[in-house]
């Protein structure tokens, strides 16, 4: 997925704009040196059903998936999200979305997500991979209180008629895409 | 067997370290604690600058949530103390983990050593055991006898393998416990009061790398010879805090006021000045909590640097085109026709991607759908990946990047998405750059080959057209799929 409204002039000559880049990033210290860290520690965690990776070489800018919990009506599925961080982090939260379209009660149509750790309970301490499992335990555990997707969050109580109708989206959705 | 040895103590070690490791990182930086400073109503810690940009945005600690503010945090100087003789721990360690892994793994695979082996094992337990003991006893300052005997138990123990197998590398560690015993005798003096012997401070008055044992001798000459005494007095030991400013309060003149008393440069908007001096106040008032704090002009330095790091990253990211509401069409027209100028490259790229994938699938895009178009560009990508990567590294991500940036200059200027063939002034942008390729393009072509005649190119132009036009119209759509 390309990053979208980028300069063509700020995106040529690979060379010496990786080699800014890879400089920048060390004089920019602290954001950079601790996303590199953390995806340390997410290579090395082997946390099964949810992995992440810089896009480019911009380390700002992060594709994760994860899989549905297994026992969930999730289960069998996966999901791509992007993850942004901004030059604040991590005081600021990440900016995470879902890339693959996603059936979910906290989830609406363009994949923003309702989840209070990545708006107002947002703490310094979370990280990409907290960030990760939280969605992941989120899509077995919808919060229906406050719903984005209100469809969904009907639907829910019947499970097995949701099961049908999630796996059809998902289906449809993700049709010849490459997930 | 060697090997399984090896790795056994090897592995056990690693493990405790890893945890000893890991309780010195601060959880917001991710880094070791630097001036850890603990939150006495939960007792967590964190760097003392991390804690304090933290506070400026919730005033309350980020593991429990407890609420705090910055006059509750209180040093915690043991961690700082533990991160220093960790470090230090590691790095003998890790010499000590390098020199013997050849020594005792060479000689060993020649002759028939199974019994020696887990001696060198024994020995870098023992090793390990004994540089505990080294720090301990610095640490404590007490025993020179006790210290003593464990270097010299340390050296003997270790120097009955070294004659044995009598290598070079084996050598190299008589030296490095040679080199251990002068260090743990030079740290029996007792002025030095740190674990950390070799140590080299910069003095903050001359700038020179100092002993720290030494360092505030070197001070006090450093002072009376030189005439900045005055301006390490006023920035130097007892150093308060820097008030909170609230700079919503604050006007424009004010605040450079306020940045020229800091001795900060006061150019730009007022949200980088207003930017500029809270990471001052930051900077500063963590460097209050340390024992031997850096003077301002250092973190004047050091905020200097992140920010011209951080503009230049910024410019890059920035739009390349902004226009302003005053601005005439001709003036915008102008800026197009710079841009284009500048760009003719890559645009010419992208105009000879778009014919070839033009070319090789024209009976499969003349009833593309907006929802085939996700799955086009995913193809394309992974199309282009496959190419050997000499030709450039980013090209496909070039592409992709250009076109939208087409498909949004004209976008910016009117807010219809579906881009009406009508308005000129719309279409100039994108249409005047194709023209422009196209027309060299052209001549090139009537270079090549007789056969191309005009009404062809024109054929050409509008097809191209056609497609530039389909992904605009889509551009916003796929955009929003993708998301």
């Amino acid at each position: 997925m390309a990053s979208q409204n980028v300069d063509p002039a700020a995106a040529t000559s690979a060379g010496p704009r990786k080699g800014l880049e890879s400089g920048a990033q060390a004089a920019r210290g602290s954001v950079g040196k601790r996303l590199q860290q953390e995806l340390m520690t997410l290579m090395m965690s082997g946390d099964k059903g949810i992995s992440a990776f810089p896009e480019s070489d911009n380390l700002f800018k992060w594709i994760g998936t994860i899989d549905g919990a297994a026992g969930t009506v999730y289960e069998t599925l996966r999901y791509k999200l992007s993850l942004e961080f901004p030059s604040g982090y991590p005081y600021n939260a990440p900016t995470v979305k879902f890339v693959t379209p996603c059936f979910h009660p906290n989830v609406d149509n363009h994949g923003n997500i309702c989840l209070d750790i990545l708006k107002d309970k947002w703490s310094a301490l979370y990280e990409v991979r907290t960030i990760l499992l939280s969605v992941q335990s989120l899509l077995g555990e919808p919060n229906n209180e406050s719903p984005l997707n209100v469809h969904a969050a009907e639907l829910w109580q019947n499970q097995t008629a949701y099961k049908k109708h999630l796996h059809e989206q998902y289906k449809k959705q993700t049709q010849g895409k490459d997930i | 067997m060697t090997t399984a040895t090896e790795g056994g103590p090897g592995g056990q070690r690693a493990h405790p370290l890893q945890a000893l490791d890991d309780l010195l990182h601060c959880g917001i930086c991710f880094d070791y604690f630097n001036i850890a400073m603990i939150i006495p109503q939960c007792s967590h810690n964190y760097c003392s600058l991390c804690i304090r940009k933290f506070l400026s945005y919730k005033t309350q600690c980020p593991t429990c949530f407890v609420t705090v503010t910055e006059p509750d945090l209180r040093n915690n100087r043991l961690l700082d103390d533990l991160v220093q003789a960790f470090l230090t721990t590691r790095k003998h360690l890790s010499q000590y983990t390098d020199s013997l892994s050849p020594s005792s793994l060479n000689p060993l695979k020649g002759k028939s050593d199974n019994n020696r082996s887990p001696g060198c094992a024994g020995k870098m337990m023992k090793k390990e055991g004994t540089m505990m003991e080294k720090f301990l006893v610095k640490n404590a300052e007490t025993s020179k006898r006790t210290l003593d005997t464990s270097v010299e138990e340390s050296f003997n123990s270790s120097i009955t393998p070294v004659q044995i197998t009598e290598s070079i590398s084996a050598k190299k560690i008589k030296k490095e416990l040679e080199d251990s015993v002068a260090e743990c005798s030079s740290s029996q003096e007792p002025s030095t009061s740190v674990p950390k012997v070799s140590v080299k401070v910069e003095c903050p008055v001359c700038a020179v790398g100092i002993p720290e044992q030494y360092i505030n001798k070197h001070l006090d000459s450093c002072l009376t010879r030189d005439e900045k005494k005055e301006s390490l007095r006023s920035s130097g030991q007892k150093r308060r805090p820097i008030a909170k400013v609230v700079y919503n309060l604050l006007s424009e003149r004010d605040l450079r006021k306020r940045l020229k008393e800091a001795g900060l440069s006061t150019h730009g908007t007022k949200q980088q000045m207003i930017r500029r001096h809270q990471e001052f106040v930051h900077m500063y008032n963590a460097q209050c909590d340390s024992l031997n704090p850096k003077s301002a002009a250092e973190i004047i330095k050091e905020i200097e640097k992140s920010e011209k790091v951080r503009s230049s990253l910024e410019a890059k990211r920035g739009s390349a085109m902004t226009f302003k509401k005053e601005q005439s069409e001709k003036e915008i027209d102008e800026i197009h026709q710079q841009y284009r100028t500048k760009h003719k490259s890559e645009f010419k790229q992208l105009v000879e991607q778009v014919k070839g994938r033009w070319k090789a699938g024209k009976v499969k895009k003349e009833p593309m759908a907006a929802d085939n178009i996700p799955d086009e560009l995913n193809k394309e990508e992974t199309e282009t990946d496959e190419k050997p990567e000499t030709v450039n590294d980013s090209l496909p991500d070039i592409m992709e990047e250009s076109f939208q940036r087409m498909g949004n200059m004209s976008v910016v200027r009117s807010s219809s998405p579906c881009f009406p063939l009508s308005s000129d002034s719309t279409v100039s942008s994108s249409s005047d750059i194709l023209r422009d390729i196209e027309e060299a393009a052209a001549s090139q072509e009537s270079k090549a080959g007789p056969n191309h005649s005009e009404p062809k190119t024109r054929k050409r132009k509008t097809s191209l057209w056609e497609e530039t036009e389909t992904k605009h119209q889509h551009t916003p759509r796929a955009k929003r799929q993708r998301k």
